[in-house]
């Protein structure tokens, strides 16, 4: 049997593909006060954005327990030749701990485990996630998955803009984009996540003019190989910068991907950005 | 209780529990210690909700066994760890388990071996272990029970060394780790961890169920305490919401009064199927559902103002706790009138602005721009002149400074404004130089100032003491009343734009400029409006349409 490629809720990939690649998805969860929902599951995106708006609490949102990677790895077919577990960044969650957790208590029981710290988030991990799962379709051995996923995560950057720094701020993630904080002038903050961390990029005073800013960013980052645009609840501003996407990499970019409830709860209804993997030399 | 030399499993399990009560009764406390290494002021309640489930699934099994009883405590700990402080917390219960594979009692030797298997695979678990943390609680707590075991102490003697060290571990942890020293606090989870071992050993003494008050160490509890209960209740007040309303029928003056019955500052114009909104509530849900009744909400902002004052008063005194400064390779020396302009340049600049008072009428002198370029710290320097006036001053000083001075000629203290949030600290004064005057040049700026003398316009006449609009230089419209000329100006500006920014100056108070700013806004719905106290001498009203 081939590698199983195990992520998380918050790598945003879509259904068909977790479908037809076989990918594993360990939830997290997201809490309005004691009402606890699981990301994607038991809450979706659509839903969630409306409760964010009349919540009278702000949501918080929670990692897999490690008993709950034990049981999503005992899940997995013990012929399986290896599990490759790859997760947003262990700067901005404790997934990756938990799956690292989770990976030690089974040592020595069933498939060899290797749980790999995505660097990013979203589809920044996801676009990794995806080609590590085609790889693995493809026969590729728990090594080469290894490899290739490292290699990827280097070469996989995340641009995006919000509406406002609040919700990260509120959620404590807002990393060193702290230095965008305290001015009442407003902006659209135009971030990156570098070193696996939320970094500030840029302060355009309009949302157009911040997607225009993105995108000289992404025309900058050389030739592309991979993109795929997220959104949160603008659709309009996603399906605008979906084309401007394509016109600057020439790539056919997929419908954009709606970032997951416990993105969404640390980023806000407005963001929207790319993820994509820079071609290697 | 007597101090015996092992317990038995319930006396682990009474002793786990009043830990657990331990961690409740401090829990708010541990929350506002947390900073690192997600400041998200959650430790507490994790480590809470962590030991609830290993309590509570002893409760219900019933284990007869010790052995039993610790497997089963780690599977627990396992399944509900929450967080990075419930991970380790589960790897303490894992290494119970180990330690007791057919044991009969708890003894010295048991806790030491638990708290070495604990703290081999909490370092290990963690790709760069940080020193100052939890794990250097865990570490020097398992040090202390190795050496009590060495010898031959007692469980209770032993976890009273332990708890000495782990308390001794968290007061040193600001030492170890910079960021705590920085916000003023010791370790979040090292201290979740001292306060758990305590509570347990306050009830193997006799001296309680565990639920005792135990102060953080070398902290101003009190103080951490108060800002981090201020800044929650902050946060469940105060939000200035703004939504637009759209339906049939609606009756803009009745949902101004029920905006005000639910809070302060109520502002409500439109007409029968587009009314906004502005209130202040101190919870916008109610305002929100309220509206949501009548028609369908959109353009819905919420601000918190509180937080964005305490940003402002933070920045004011000196850089925010939170705003902190970037390694800038360039700073920025800006010509600005108006107490309101100065704050939000200096605000603005990211911690590398320097300002020099000046506009219209008293235009500074090269030396004073040159002694601003010298108080930067960096090599390399951007003027911002904002004045027509200044432009040349600045050329000058750029001339005569030894540093590698470049000026971005902005005409309008809006339009440096705008130049200003394209600045990028990281780079240097040319590269700096095109895209902030790309972003200032891509501004439309007006004016709303008072006739100084008797003019003609467009030959009606126009008396000193009226209104008048000012677009690029010219007066283009003329009244008596600021609101009325603003209006009549904008219809003369370029709506082509997103963001309409009114900067209120000497004269207009906040509620007339927002009172403006919806009058603006029900007329030009495209664009947001952002009214901004710049307090400008002369110039009741400075415009941007951007």
């Amino acid at each position: 049997m081939s590698v199983v490629i195990v992520t998380d809720s918050t790598a945003d990939i879509a259904p068909d593909l977790i479908e037809e690649l076989g990918i594993h998805i360990v939830p997290l969860k997201v809490m309005f006060g004691s009402e606890e929902f699981i990301d994607g599951v038991t809450i979706k995106p659509s839903e969630f954005y409306g409760r964010l708006e009349t919540s009278e609490v702000f949501p918080t949102t929670s990692q897999p327990s490690p008993g709950e990677f034990v049981e999503a790895y005992q899940g997995i077919d013990a012929s399986a030749d290896g599990i490759v577990s790859i997760h947003i960044s262990s700067k901005l969650s404790g997934t990756y701990d938990s799956a690292v957790r989770a990976s030690e208590e089974l040592a020595g029981e069933g498939p060899e485990i290797r749980v790999i710290d995505g660097k990013s988030a979203s589809m920044g991990t996801g676009l990794t996630v995806i080609a590590a799962a085609r790889a693995a379709r493809d026969g590729a051995s728990l090594d080469e998955i290894v490899a290739l996923a490292k290699d990827l995560i280097e070469r996989t950057h995340v641009l995006f803009l919000l509406d406002t720094l609040e919700y990260l701020k509120r959620g404590g993630r807002v990393g060193t984009a702290s230095a965008f904080i305290g001015t009442l002038l407003k902006f659209h903050p135009l971030l990156g996540i570098v070193d696996g961390e939320v970094a500030p990029i840029a302060r355009p005073r309009s949302k157009q003019k911040g997607v225009t800013a993105l995108i000289s960013r992404l025309e900058a980052a050389g030739k592309i190989e991979h993109a795929a645009v997220i959104v949160a609840k603008d659709q309009a501003a996603a399906d605008g910068l979906s084309a401007q996407v394509a016109n600057v990499t020439g790539l056919s970019v997929p419908p954009s991907t709606s970032i997951c409830p416990v993105i969404g709860a640390h980023a806000g209804p407005g963001l929207v950005g790319v993820a994509y993997t820079v071609a290697s030399d | 209780m007597t101090p015996s030399m092992a317990i038995d499993t319930r006396t682990l399990v009474e002793a786990i529990r009043a830990g657990h009560r331990a961690i409740e009764r401090n829990k708010v406390q541990i929350n506002s210690l947390n900073v690192f290494p997600v400041p998200d002021g959650d430790t507490g309640t994790n480590m809470g909700l962590s030991l609830e489930s290993i309590v509570s699934v002893v409760a219900a099994a019933g284990f007869e066994t010790l052995p039993e009883a610790t497997a089963g405590m780690a599977r627990s700990a396992l399944m509900g760890a929450r967080g990075n402080s419930g991970l380790i917390l589960s790897q303490f219960f894992s290494g119970i388990a180990e330690a007791t594979p057919n044991s009969t009692e708890f003894g010295a030797a048991e806790l030491a071996q638990s708290l070495k298997m604990a703290t081999d695979s909490a370092y290990s678990a963690v790709q760069n272990p940080t020193e100052g943390t939890m794990l250097t609680v865990l570490r020097l707590s398992r040090d202390a029970a190795v050496d009590a075991a060495d010898r031959d102490c007692s469980l209770t003697e032993s976890l009273a060394e332990v708890c000495a060290a782990a308390h001794a571990a968290v007061e040193d942890s600001p030492n170890l780790l910079d960021v705590l020293a920085k916000a003023g606090v010791v370790d979040s989870g090292g201290y979740g961890l001292s306060v758990m071992f305590s509570g347990a050993l306050s009830y193997l003494h006799g001296e309680s169920d565990g639920s005792i008050e135990l102060p953080a160490p070398g902290v101003n509890s009190a103080q951490v305490l108060t800002e981090f209960l201020a800044e929650a209740e902050e946060e469940s007040w105060g939000y200035c919401t703004v939504f637009l309303v759209t339906g049939e029928d609606l009756d803009p003056a009745e949902l101004r009064t029920s905006m005000s019955d639910m809070g302060r500052s109520a502002m409500v114009a439109g007409s029968a199927t587009d009314v906004k909104v502005h209130v202040h509530v101190d919870n916008p849900g109610p305002a929100l559902g309220m509206a949501a009744t009548l028609g369908t909400l959109s353009n819905i902002t919420i601000m918190n103002m509180d937080e964005q004052t305490a940003d402002r008063s933070a920045r004011q005194s000196d850089i925010g706790p939170e705003g902190g400064t970037v390694d800038a390779a360039c700073g920025i020396v800006a010509i600005v009138a108006g107490d309101g302009m100065r704050r939000l340049f200096i605000e603005g600049g990211l911690g590398a602005v320097e300002v020099v008072t000046g506009g219209d009428s008293m235009n500074p002198s090269v030396g004073e721009i040159l002694d601003a370029i010298e108080r930067c710290s960096q090599e390399e320097v951007i003027i911002l002149p904002n004045n027509s006036n200044v432009i040349g001053t600045a050329n000058q000083a750029a001339c005569e400074s030894a540093k590698q001075v470049a000026v971005v000629p902005t005409r309008s203290m809006q339009a440096g404004i705008s130049g200003l949030l394209a600045y990028t600290p990281q780079l240097g004064a040319s590269e700096n130089q095109s895209s902030m005057d790309a972003a200032a040049s891509d501004v439309v700026v007006g004016s709303v100032t008072i006739a100084s003398r008797d003019f003609d316009l467009n030959g009606e006449s126009v008396s000193s003491g009226a209104v008048i609009g000012i677009l690029g230089g010219e007066i283009v419209v003329a009244g008596s009343e600021i609101d009325e000329v603003a209006l009549k100006l904008m219809g003369r500006m370029s709506q082509r734009g997103e963001l309409l920014t009114i900067y209120r100056g000497d004269g207009v108070d906040q509620r007339q400029a927002e009172e403006l700013g919806l009058a603006l806004n029900a007329q030009y719905e495209a664009l947001e409006v952002e009214i901004l106290d710049g307090g400008q001498p002369h110039y009741p009203l400075l415009i941007a349409v951007e």
